[in-house]
């Protein structure tokens, strides 16, 4: 025990020491327990808040096929952490200052937020093109129908002007295009999306916080599919009313994340999105189904604000991703289109819906083999494979196209 | 293969927030609750159960170690009269611990890897035996003494070395005045920001400079200028935690780095980079093998020998070892040729001069194999392509981190500090208090 100095004793009565010796104790023995208190109350908040949180995570630190206890106790702490978002905003906000303008693979640019692109995994591209390719022989073989391609670029590719000083952009999306084009041969038909877009790289085609088209970015695109597929001249821009949806839109690249996926601060400098809605001004009438795993919906109009309401804000846009999309519009033409697309396709659809009797959109990501099965090529002049970039040649969504019977 | 190679291999880290903010708290009001004789004994078993969380599959080979060691030790002590038989003592020791570090450099193939600390713990007891042998202390004292100091947990990252007698001085009364714990507390932290942030950041940067296809003559100087300040910053840091941790639970641990970039000749460089190991190589290693260093050529071998031994403590690659000896080389050549030449020229020449070959060395090693390495050294000083945009966009892309790691790789900081400690002692306390804080919540924000 620490030796302590005693004062001499006043009355010089041997009780006194006594008394004065138990009186320096006691004091130690309460600062004592203050300091050892202090140091308690950093893990006993960590261990309430495992109470609280997830019980089960707890219970679940010895299990021996679970993560070891450390890793468990880390991941536990940095999510009870207080302030968390705030520690974690401040640390982005001194990242970005200090020049790096990518995190996580995302670029910081005056625009607004864009993906880098990573460069392509070749298995997954050569799956594609040939899939594509056999699907557009088939198209020919057994229907003497034309099968079109549209690969439509990101905004790292085509707003090249905004991008941070020295970005090291991992590819030249223009010239990738170009390359995948040419590795068809000339066996599908083309669409040169990529000029159409960077010629209008000035105007406000690109979300800032989201990895898409905006709806006039979706517009243009649309401009150049139609010239592309010969039906009729692209409606202008008048054609259509136009009605802002919200302008607090922020879409998913607007979190910065840990590791890949969870969601730790926003990226404060960037400035929200707007939605906007082009509605087609001469008469027309619309239903659109969608097909998933939980069943079908429809709605009879391209924009049903209460999916946005109750989901996302861009479900508003054709009520949101689903396997099968079928728009059917009161259009005089009697042609209708496949579509095997993306994400992408909420930005071009509703302006393609208008030359088209019906559009039926596969997203192939989402569709299971029965649903492919059902699908019917023959029934549709046209079939039109349009992809963002990323989707092309980062996944094998497209090849799944393999799982459709042409032969109808 | 080696002490450098481990850091990121383990489970828990004293860099996690994980042992911050809720295992180190209760280490400390484990050992603060327990009467001053019993503290030894609860932090030997503290540094067992981090050991244990850090790497469960090494403990066994770790208490193996251990008792061995103990167990030779005091047969040392039985036959202290038989000089040749303690020297066979000492090379069993050594030989048990080469065996075990290479057993785990074949073994995690099966998953069995137990090397995180192995290095350290191995070298504790043969440091401890060698003091035993040479009469600096006259017995190895109880086993919980002898077992903490081989296995203190901060310790096993990457030391330092420290004598025996020195850390078991105070262990019959581990206390810690009240006025150090505050700066106790910042040295870890400071090493916490170090390792985590400094260090790990520049080992980012590193990889991304290594992975550009193209080398100019700026790549190639960012090479080594980042994995200098990566290895600068992730060991210092190390030292700094162990020192800040020793300190909280009052054991003194000595200081192993010292701004070795501003060193004003290779002898000098030696004395601040990694000190600790270098002053175990060469008061108790050489000894043993080769005790005169009067003559000219006694002196070039010896410090060639701490070089190869030096480099050997990084890693068992030969690169490492040239890289020892590339740095050895050069001690001896400002030692016996350009000793007068060196006097010459200014300080701050010297400091130029001296970082340039330090930087240079780095590319033998950071490079796997000799040959690339000195392909790496070529490139140093190629000018046929200066530059590229993406060297540039890497450098623009990090200037904050380079100029933090620039400033705190030299003493301006506590140079200011101690000015302004001689002039406002009192503003020099809150400032100090500052910084703490500052620290916590720049770890915050980079690890969240």
């Amino acid at each position: 025990m620490k030796r302590m100095k005693l004062p001499a004793a006043k009355t010089g009565h041997p009780k006194d020491d006594t008394l004065r010796a138990g009186n320096l104790y006691s004091r130690f023995i309460i600062k004592k327990l203050i300091v050892l208190l202090l140091l308690a109350v950093s893990p006993v908040y960590f261990l309430i808040q495992f109470r609280t949180t997830d019980i089960r995570q707890l219970l679940t630190f010895w299990h021996p096929q679970e993560q070891p206890l450390p890793t468990q106790l880390e991941q536990l702490v940095t999510d009870a952490m207080p302030l968390s978002t705030e520690f974690a905003q401040f640390g982005l906000d001194i990242r970005i200052f200090g020049g790096q303008n990518e995190q996580n693979g995302i670029l910081v640019s005056e625009h607004g937020l864009m993906r880098n692109i990573d460069k392509p995994i070749p298995g997954f591209v050569k799956e594609n093109t040939r899939t594509i390719s056999e699907f557009s022989q088939d198209m020919l073989k057994y229907g003497n129908k034309q099968t079109f391609l549209a690969i439509i670029p990101t905004a790292s590719g085509v707003l090249q002007q905004s991008l941070p000083r020295f970005a090291g952009v991992n590819i030249n999306q223009k010239r990738m295009i170009e390359q995948l084009y040419n590795d068809f041969g000339g066996e599908v038909q083309t669409v040169d999306v990529f000029s159409q877009l960077s010629g209008r790289s000035d105007q406000y085609i690109y979300y800032r916080t989201e990895n898409n088209l905006t709806a006039l970015g979706g517009y243009y695109t649309y401009s150049a599919i139609v010239r592309r597929l010969q039906i009729g001249s692209d409606r202008s821009l008048s054609r259509f009313d136009i009605e802002y949806f919200t302008n607090n839109y922020y879409g998913d690249l607007y979190m910065s994340s840990r590791g890949s996926s969870t969601p730790v601060a926003p990226y404060r400098r960037v400035s929200p999105d707007t939605l906007s809605l082009f509605r087609y001004n001469g008469s027309r009438e619309y239903t659109v189904t969608l097909e998933d795993d939980t069943g079908t919906r429809t709605y009879h109009t391209l924009y049903p604000e209460q999916c946005a309401q109750l989901g996302s804000e861009m479900d508003i846009y054709l009520g949101g991703t689903a396997a099968i999309t079928t728009i059917r519009s009161s259009s005089p033409k009697k042609q209708r289109l496949l579509v095997f697309g993306d994400k992408t396709a909420a930005a071009y659809l509703p302006f393609l819906a208008n030359h088209y009797q019906q559009v039926t959109m596969v997203n192939l990501y989402h569709a299971n083999s029965s649903m492919l099965q059902s699908i019917d090529p023959s029934m549709y002049d046209n079939v039109l494979f349009a992809y963002g970039i990323e989707s092309f040649i980062h996944t094998n969504h497209p090849a799944k196209a393999d799982e459709i019977d042409r032969e109808k | 293969m080696g002490i450098f190679s481990n850091f990121s291999s383990v489970n828990l880290e004293v860099t996690s927030l994980s042992f911050l903010f809720v295992l180190f708290p209760i280490f400390l009001i484990a050992f603060y609750a327990s009467p001053y004789r019993a503290r030894p004994t609860v932090l030997l078993c503290l540094s067992l159960i981090f050991y244990t969380l850090a790497e469960p599959s090494g403990i066994f080979a770790l208490l193996l170690s251990v008792f061995i060691d103990y167990t030779v030790l005091l047969a040392m002590e039985r036959f202290y009269d038989k000089r040749r038989l303690k020297q066979g003592l000492i090379l069993f020791s050594v030989l048990k611990g080469i065996f075990f570090i290479i057993l785990a450099s074949v073994s995690d193939y099966n998953g069995f890897y137990f090397s995180f600390g192995l290095a350290v713990v191995t070298v504790s007891g043969v440091s401890c035996m060698i003091d035993l042998y040479k009469g600096r202390i006259n017995n190895v004292g109880s086993l919980v003494h002898f077992g903490l100091y081989c296995t203190f947990f901060p310790r096993l990252y990457a030391g330092p070395l420290m004598p025996y007698k020195d850390f078991t001085a105070k262990l019959h009364h581990m206390s810690v005045p009240k006025a150090e714990i505050a700066k106790h507390a910042q040295t870890f932290l400071s090493g916490i920001f170090k390792t985590a942030i400094l260090g790990s950041a520049m080992f980012t940067l590193h990889r991304q400079v290594a992975a550009l296809t193209s080398v100019t003559t700026l790549s190639a100087w960012m090479q080594v200028i980042t994995i200098a300040f990566a290895l600068y910053y992730v060991l210092s840091g190390l030292c700094d935690i162990t020192m800040g941790i020793g300190g909280l639970f009052g054991i003194k641990i000595p200081q192993n780095f010292y701004y070795p970039y501003q060193s004003r000749n290779m002898q000098d460089f030696s004395e601040r980079f990694n000190r600790t190991v270098i002053v175990f190589i060469r008061e108790d290693v050489l000894p043993l093998i080769q005790g005169d260093r009067k003559s000219k050529a006694g002196d070039v071998l010896c410090t060639l020998l701490i070089g190869m031994l030096f480099g050997t403590w990084f890693g068992w690659d030969v690169n490492n070892i040239v890289w020892g000896v590339y740095l050895a080389l050069f001690v001896v050549l400002e030692r016996h040729v350009f000793k007068k030449a060196m006097d010459f020229f200014p300080t701050l020449f010297s400091r130029i001069a001296t970082l340039i070959v330090v930087l240079t060395g780095f590319s033998l090693f950071l490079k796997p194999t000799v040959s690339s390495g000195l392909s790496l050294i070529g490139s140093l000083y190629s000018f046929s392509s200066l530059y590229n945009e993406s060297i540039l966009n890497i450098i623009t892309s990090n200037w904050l981190l380079l100029a933090v790691c620039i400033l705190f790789s030299t003493n301006a900081a506590n140079l200011l500090i101690g000015v302004l400690d001689k002039y406002a002692p009192r503003l020099t306390h809150a400032v100090h208090i500052a910084i703490s804080a500052g620290l916590l919540c720049l770890i915050l924000s980079f690890s969240l």
